[in-house]
């Protein structure tokens, strides 16, 4: 605060007295903003006070991960990526960030949001975001939308084996016994099903058809011996 | 009352005639129907499905049970008898006339458990019997692109109830009468088991 006091509040009320006069009224805002931010102050308009930004909105994507089928991956084992119109890449790819998420600052607009990660995983959108990942953000927005990913049966724990001769897990981890009967689990094959009939009846027939003719045909033939 | 001899030989003239009439009506309705079989296995329903299948929510296991009957599922590949099936859902008569069914009462491929699915032995599975131990078997599907290895090959009564059962593991059963060429209603079945190796999911790759 001496600092502060001696340093930097002068030229703050220099700035200050500029702004009266300039005509650039927002480049002084701006640079008011960057002394106090140095000073040890943060402004929620700094970023947004230049005139060559765009407003901003902030986008918090939530990644969740259910392992429910032996999967052990956490969130940050998938990244995202968030484009703008689907087409240009507007972040580096980022783990994702269970609990609050992680927030992207971005310019007023429409974004699709992508995510990439372990094989045997599948995720959905929920959230002010279509289930192909588009989100709108308008000025001073603050969205948060939540990615869940859930491991898929059958996947795991043999997804990188080749021979399929992986054990499975005798417990699944971090889950009771109940959790084994929620909506992702798909309903067990019949226990001593009957096989289908797979037996076509047009081989038959044409043998048969052919049987018929062969004993018309015969019988036709040799009718005036029969008949002797 | 005995008959005359022209008589008998008009008898037998007529019944001879109507045998070889029967005879040519049969064998043109299974000649037609075999046809028809063909024509419709030959048919490639994935390009346009996959086109479907992009527009789909990513979601988490699809149910089989959802899946209505005669509903196109996706593709059978063998590489060692380069063939190529499609794959409906149900066994009856109508799907496996189109290509093979997936059995009903079995997850569907890529699922963890016994995926099991069925076809004729003298059309889509005609050539089972030539795939070994160890061959690759791909099925493509929505859900995304599964690799087997046939793991047991086994020759069943018709009745067995051994085959459609839950497995551990990702399992994908084939099924199809035998012998291959018995005439009649083969009294056999055979049975190819496999253990997925590779698996691809389709929503890694769409999204």
């Amino acid at each position: 605060m001496v600092n502060f006091k001696a340093i930097w509040l002068p030229r703050l009320l220099l700035e200050s007295k500029k702004m009266k006069n300039n005509q650039n009224f927002l480049k002084s805002v701006s640079k008011l903003a960057k002394i106090i931010a140095i000073a040890g102050f943060t402004l929620a308009f700094a970023p947004a006070a230049t005139a060559a930004d765009a407003p901003t909105g902030t986008l918090n994507v939530v990644t969740v991960v259910v392992n429910t089928h032996y999967g052990t991956d956490t969130a940050d084992a998938f990244s995202f990526h968030v484009w703008t119109n689907a087409s240009e890449r507007v972040s580096s790819p980022t783990p994702g960030a269970a609990g609050s998420g992680r927030a992207y600052v971005l310019p007023v607009g429409s974004y699709v949001v992508t995510q990439a990660g372990a094989v045997g995983y599948r995720g959905m959108w929920s959230g002010p975001i279509t289930p192909g990942g588009t989100v709108a953000i308008s000025s001073g927005s603050n969205i948060t939308v939540t990615r869940t990913i859930y491991d898929v049966a059958g996947f795991n724990p043999f997804m990188t084996s080749d021979d399929g001769t992986s054990t499975t897990p005798e417990t699944t981890p971090g889950t009771t016994s109940d959790e084994t009967t929620d909506e992702t689990t798909p309903t067990p094959t019949t226990n001593g099903g009957k096989l289908p009939d797979t037996a076509t009846p047009f081989g038959n027939t044409l043998l048969l058809g052919g049987a018929l003719m062969l004993i018309g045909g015969i019988g036709f033939a040799s009718r005036k011996i029969l008949v002797k | 009352m005995i008959m005359s001899g022209k008589r008998i030989m008009s008898a037998i003239a007529i019944l001879s005639v109507t045998f070889m009439a029967g005879g040519v009506a049969m064998s043109a309705y299974a000649g037609f129907q075999i046809y028809s079989s063909k024509v419709e296995q030959g048919r490639s329903y994935l390009p346009a499905a996959q086109e479907i299948w992009k527009e789909k929510i990513p979601g988490s296991i699809r149910q089989s049970a959802a899946i209505p009957t005669g509903d196109f599922l996706g593709t059978i590949y063998i590489p060692a008898i380069s063939k190529t099936v499609n794959i409906f859902q149900g066994t009856n008569a109508k799907e496996l006339s189109r290509g093979a069914g997936h059995y009903l009462g079995s997850v569907l491929p890529g699922v963890k458990d016994n995926s099991v699915i069925a076809g004729h032995r003298d059309t889509v599975f005609s050539s089972l019997g030539k795939v070994k131990l160890g061959a690759k078997i791909v099925i493509t599907t929505e859900d995304g692109v599964f690799t087997y290895r046939v793991n047991r090959i086994r020759i069943v009564d018709a009745s067995d109830r051994t085959v459609i059962v839950p497995t551990e593991l990702a399992t994908l059963t084939l099924s199809t009468c035998y012998p291959f060429n018995f005439i009649g209603a083969a009294p056999k079945r055979y049975i190819v088991v496999a253990k997925i190796s590779k698996s691809k999911p389709s929503s890694i790759t769409s999204i």
